[in-house]
């Protein structure tokens, strides 16, 4: 979610610049980059198909 | 039903993760609301995020379409999960939007990957553990 900013596919290599600045929403609803996820540490992100 | 029975995997897995020093986080595509109900009816001991807006999938490079979502083993492990006592609920997202996962290392670095090219096909939690605990190579050492 980078403003209307075309979306690329990111290779193996290439994730923290690709993804790293792309947001999504947290509990509350607050935008949390994914970067923020492996700034500090090892980060498994796992994307699910969907709550059912 | 999968994804179910996958994030009760992850829990299950959660302390490996955590001993290991590696930060779990699921991310989801259904709405907010959604996602607060289905994180508070399981307790989850790790972050879940939600992107209905899919452009993270995107990004990825997870799959999309009917087709990935009805492959020709998608009913044998539909039985099998069910078996396993996970049932199908209300749909709260994209259905026809597949997941993956990524292990990515301070700085940006993927340290392992999986892309599901079906619907309930799962990575195995060791595989990401396994490639983590594995030494990284030199570059001198990768040559012939």
């Amino acid at each position: 979610m980078v403003g209307g900013a075309p979306v690329a596919t990111v290779g193996a290599m290439n994730v923290g610049s690709m993804l790293g600045r792309l947001t999504a929403l947290d509990l509350s609803g607050a935008p949390v980059e994914l970067g923020t996820l492996w700034a500090r540490e090892p980060a498994l992100v796992v994307w699910v198909r969907h709550y059912g | 039903m999968f994804c179910r029975e996958q994030v009760a995997q992850l829990v299950e897995w959660h302390p490996r993760f955590e001993a290991a020093g590696i930060r779990l986080t699921v991310i989801g595509s259904g709405s907010v609301a959604q996602a607060k109900a289905f994180a508070e009816e399981r307790s989850l001991p790790f972050a879940l995020l939600t992107d209905p807006s899919l452009r993270t999938y995107q990004a990825a490079g997870m799959k999309r379409g009917m087709l990935t979502a009805v492959t020709p083993g998608v009913f044998m492990r539909a039985l099998r999960t069910a078996a396993r006592g996970h049932r199908q609920g209300a749909t709260q997202g994209t259905v026809d939007q597949q997941g993956g996962a990524f292990l990515v290392l301070p700085g940006g670095e993927c340290r392992w990957m999986q892309v599901s090219e079906g619907a309930g096909e799962h990575f195995d939690p060791a595989e990401p553990l396994r490639a983590f605990q594995a030494p990284s190579r030199a570059p001198d050492e990768a040559r012939p």
